[in-house]
């Protein structure tokens, strides 16, 4: 069989939309051009998933049919007064779509996992304006690239040889037409190939972004370090920053999740504005999961509201904060929980994810995670872009079509019909 | 001993949650904590060894790693079960709690067993929903 060109990556943010697959007798046999994460992603996690529908019964999980589980989570979500429907951030904006439309249906929150990794910078680019642009600006025009709280060399692997230092662009020939600084408070292994690093005392970025600024207007910073920084290496990173021709910063949860959150951000926003004075800037946040973007987009087009939507008055709210996934747990205040290609149980802290325990809990995810260990309903969906297609928004908005590579096995549903059936259900109990 | 805790993605933590949250080689890339070679000989533990993480949330044993790059005074943890028995839930209005720059206390946890998901969870959680 000839090789599927043109495969879009189902991992991160960065969405790599020139991988190749071979397909034999309706299994993966090759991935070619992908990382190691996207690898290890679209050649294994179909072989190593656990195909069991389960039903919590009597305290236990036990194996129950298709239409068993789409009636029982139909049931939890239509008795519930104030559900949850949370994750989106790993599954087609089609099926996000149907998200919203059944929070809209049920007087529930639709939260997206942006509230635990980029909800900071949405915040922060409603306050004061964001100057974005796509990964090809970067790619063909940037000759200076920032990367502050963020490590793509393990997170965002081709980031630096598709979009960034190492890659070859119209206006730039490479990693010797490119120069590369990074701010991190550990010296990581993005760290180890920049011409310049800022090593970042834990939690004091606001200050040192603040300093920057001070610096690139030329005043006198009046002492001998910033958060740890050297006062000299502030000066030379604000004289990189304003001598170069086109810059790039990209921030990750560095940024979104150390103590000054949102402000860190419009912090960085205004040093990108500050520096359009003197010279071309652009920023852009390191999008982690693969359609994160894409739930954001859609929840914003749908509702107005990027995530945390609350639709319990009848009308979208948003206030992160008060109507966001966290808090609502650690309120105790909903009452049901829909958790769509995600894991929170994993990862929210402890304390927040200790809500589950107490909440009748449906799971639509491909994988077994935390979280179904608490389900009381847990259906396995098709992985989108290998056994279901959809619409995937890449970190930096651009919208791709993710392919189907194989054939999901009999019984496991992309989630848009997973999703669209229980809509119907749900709607038909609601309408008794 | 006193540490500042960063937890954030690893290489291996993104690979080994492709493998299911429940797989070894998921336990085997998340419950880990890496610190710097001259912390681990002040705690007076070497690579490989159980260490508890406290904060006021709550405490885990996880084992310990070399830092490749030593930050002293932080603790690593990547993003997973493990290290969110001890980040703080505390949004501050923003929405989102506290992963990284937390205090917390490290200490060797000699003959200590690292736990497996489903008993992390019922001693961080308190029960796994069975009757």
């Amino acid at each position: 069989m000839p090789a599927i060109r043109g495969v879009v990556c189902s991992f991160c943010g960065c969405v790599c939309d020139d991988l190749e697959v071979n397909v034999e007798a309706n299994r993966i046999k090759a991935v070619k051009y992908a990382c190691a994460i996207g690898m290890e992603k679209i050649s294994k996690c179909v072989e190593e998933r656990d195909p069991r529908i389960l039903i919590r019964t009597g305290g236990q999980l036990r194996e129950a049919s298709l239409e068993e589980a789409l009636d029982r989570a139909a049931e939890i979500l239509a008795n519930s007064k104030y559900p949850l429907l949370y994750g989106w951030s790993n599954t087609s904006c089609e099926a996000i779509k149907l998200g919203v439309e059944l929070a809209e249906e049920l007087g529930g929150v639709i939260d997206n996992t942006s509230c635990v990794c980029h909800g900071p910078g949405i915040e922060a680019a409603q306050e004061v304006g964001i100057v974005e642009g796509t990964l090809g600006q970067a790619r063909q025009r940037a000759d200076l690239i920032v990367y502050w709280g963020c490590n793509p060399l393990q997170a965002h692997q081709r980031h630096l040889s598709r979009y960034t230092v190492m890659s070859q662009g119209i206006f730039r020939a490479g990693r010797k037409d490119r120069k590369l600084v990074v701010v991190d408070v550990r010296k990581t292994s993005t760290a180890r190939m920049a011409d310049l690093f800022l090593q970042v005392e834990p939690g004091m970025d606001y200050e040192l972004i603040q300093a920057l600024r001070m610096a690139i207007r030329d005043e006198e910073i009046e002492a001998e370090k910033v958060a740890g920084v050297p006062i000299e290496q502030v000066e030379e990173l604000a004289d990189l920053m304003v001598n170069c021709e086109f810059g790039f910063m990209f921030f990750g949860l560095g940024l979104t999740q150390s103590s000054a959150k949102s402000d860190n951000i419009t912090a960085a926003i205004n040093l990108i504005q500050d520096l359009n004075f003197r010279t071309k800037w652009l920023i852009l946040p390191m999008r982690g999961h693969h359609n994160v973007t894409g739930a954001n987009k859609v929840s914003l087009w749908e509702t107005g509201y990027p995530f945390a939507v609350d639709f319990s008055h009848g009308y979208p709210r948003y206030n992160p904060g008060e109507t966001s996934a966290v808090d609502l747990l650690n309120r105790r205040e909903v009452d049901a929980a829909l958790i769509v290609a995600s894991d929170p149980v994993a990862h929210l802290p402890a304390q927040t994810a200790k809500a589950f325990t107490e909440l009748p809990t449906i799971v639509i995810d491909p994988l077994m995670t935390a979280t179904a260990l608490l389900a009381d309903v847990r259906i396995p969906s098709a992985f989108t872009g290998i056994e279901a297609e959809g619409t995937i928004y890449r970190m930096d908005g651009v919208p791709l079509r993710a392919k189907k590579l194989v054939d999901p096995p009999e019984n496991i549903l992309p989630d848009t019909v997973l999703l669209g059936r229980l809509l119907e259900r749900v709607r038909k109990l609601r309408r008794r | 001993m006193k540490f500042i805790l960063v937890t954030g993605t690893s290489l291996k933590q993104a690979q080994g949650k492709e493998h299911g949250k429940t797989s070894e080689r998921y336990k085997e890339a998340v419950a880990v904590c890496e610190l710097a070679e001259e912390d681990l000989a002040k705690l007076g533990v070497k690579p490989g060894d159980p260490v508890r993480v406290k904060s006021p949330y709550g405490s885990v044993v996880v084992r310990a790693a070399k830092a490749r790059e030593p930050t002293p005074g932080v603790a690593f943890i990547p993003s997973g079960p493990w290290a969110n028995a001890v980040t703080s839930p505390q949004t501050h209005g923003a929405g989102i709690p506290s992963y990284k720059s937390l205090e917390v206390e490290v200490e060797p946890a000699p003959g200590e067993e690292i736990p497996d998901l489903p008993s992390l969870l019922k001693q961080t959680l308190g029960g796994l929903k069975e009757a």
